[in-house]
């Protein structure tokens, strides 16, 4: 007689608990915000936000372990794990001291972290932004020199007008070229926007029907496959 | 939600539901797979892993912003679905990959992703945890693309494999694919993300592709076949509602 192959009771619970919530959050948009239902849905939502705060904590640990490590092997860089092992002990010991309010003198009453991240992170936003630019005129000048396809030529023909069009001084004589950018940006390119941001949302349903009927692989322990 | 929407809202899904549950069908009867439009992109995923195995070196994936709990949940599952199909390949090697994301709930299911492609090729012994990179950022962060460029090209990865939501970060990975001629496979869900991988790659994944990969890289088709059916069609339903739109405005003006 063939044995029926049973689901382990942690994935058949992982997958029940997540199809009975998953229904319970699309009700809950769907009815009225002050019905019970709705308000459950909210609860079910705070309490993701919840374990965001935790898995965060869990994030840094798993960065300082894997950094450690590296650093502890002699891989190679390791002296940058270690730097970034000591910054963000660095970081936390500052924003803890922020909050207990210890800054004496004329720290008092600062927030040194959020100095921190202006001074450190915005700036260096600021100048992988600035690198971005030129990343990108460079791939499409090397564009040129691979096998080119229509799909790249039309990709490269509209830089090219983007960038005259753009350009004040041509613009101030040959108006058409701003225009046709301007034409560009409110037909096609809102057209294909929206054809790409149609296609990704009905991918999405699918992966969500996926989910409310439990074919997940995620809620599945594996099968082995010689 | 106005009743329209919450109308069109169970429209949608109990087609996509019927469709895919049909495809399935449709599949379990025939003795053969149906042949699916080629990818190039899923092929190139599959050269990259086979790379990686013979050069001995560690594959990068990375999932950029995608992550648990917010609009981009689902992007992150079917990412993570793509995941563990291409680690499943590499699977019988103790080699580990090296896979960077930036959401924490989306390391917990990363982890577990790695962990079964692993026991699904009869090797949890070589699993480690510590093959699943967080890199703590806000929802963009140009730092990010900086930071798992570095180490794809400290670890001389021959491939980097971006799946998921990236914005112009995804220009620095790209770069340094170009300059240390790896290769790079890129897709995302934002519009700069996904014309920058465009441009930077010679196999982009584009748009709505990403939620086929189980179709394209798993053997067990029937269920993933019906979720390629569901989107084909779909597509195209929309693609005439919008057309009939455009003729009868254009009738009655």
């Amino acid at each position: 007689m063939e044995r029926r192959r049973l689901l382990p009771f942690t994935n058949s619970l992982a997958a029940g608990l997540a199809i009975a919530f998953a229904f319970v959050t699309i009700i809950g948009l769907i009815a009225d915000e002050k019905s019970a239902i709705a308000q459950f849905s909210s609860l079910l939502l705070r309490i993701v936000a919840v374990f965001t705060a935790f898995a965060i904590v869990s994030g840094i640990i798993n960065l300082v372990i894997v950094h450690l490590q590296r650093y502890m092997r002699h891989e190679p860089n390791g002296v940058h794990s270690l730097l970034v092992v000591t910054t963000a002990i660095g970081v936390v010991t500052i924003h803890l001291v922020d909050r207990a309010r210890l800054w004496k003198g004329d720290l008092a009453n600062e927030d040194l972290s959020a100095r921190l991240f202006q001074v450190l992170q915005i700036s260096l936003e600021g100048a992988f932004a600035g690198m971005v630019f030129f990343f990108l005129i460079y791939a499409a000048y090397r564009l040129l020199g691979r096998q080119l396809s229509w799909m790249h030529s039309v990709f490269l023909l509209t830089i090219m007008v983007i960038l005259l069009g753009s350009n004040a001084l041509l613009t101030e004589n040959l108006t058409f070229f701003e225009d046709f950018r301007d034409w560009l940006i409110r037909v096609p390119v809102t057209a294909g926007t929206r054809g790409l941001l149609i296609g990704i949302a009905l991918g999405t349903v699918i992966v969500g029907v996926r989910v409310l009927i439990g074919q997940e692989r995620a809620y599945r322990e594996p099968t082995l496959k010689q | 939600m106005n009743e329209i929407e919450i109308v069109f809202v169970i429209l949608i899904l109990t087609a996509a539901f019927s469709l895919m549950v049909l495809g399935a069908y449709f599949v379990r009867r025939r003795d053969r797979l149906p042949r699916l439009r080629p990818i190039a992109a899923y092929e190139a995923m599959k050269l990259h892993i086979d790379e990686a195995i013979e050069s001995d070196r560690k594959i990068h994936i990375s999932l950029g912003a995608s992550s648990i709990g917010n609009e981009t949940t689902l992007t992150a599952l079917a990412s993570t679905e793509i995941v563990y199909y291409l680690l499943r390949r590499q699977a019988f090697i103790p080699k580990m990959p090296l896979l960077t994301l930036s959401d924490p709930i989306t390391l917990a299911v990363a982890q577990d992703t790695v962990r079964k492609a692993y026991i699904a090729r009869n090797n949890a012994l070589a699993y480690r945890g510590n093959a699943v990179l967080w890199y703590p950022q806000s929802e963009r962060s140009l730092a990010f693309g900086v930071g798992i460029s570095a180490l794809a090209a400290a670890e001389k990865s021959p491939a980097s494999i971006l799946l998921g939501t990236f914005g112009n970060e995804i220009a620095f990975v790209g770069e340094m694919a170009q300059r240390q001629q790896h290769g790079f496979v890129g897709q995302s869900t934002q519009l700069e993300g996904q014309a920058i991988a465009f441009m930077q790659s010679k196999t982009p994944l584009i748009g709505e592709e990403l939620f086929v990969g189980d179709a394209y890289l798993s053997d067990e088709r029937s269920g993933s076949f019906g979720g390629v059916l569901a989107l084909d069609v779909l597509r195209w339903v929309i693609a005439a509602i919008i057309v009939t739109a455009v003729v009868i405005n254009l009738l009655d003006s």
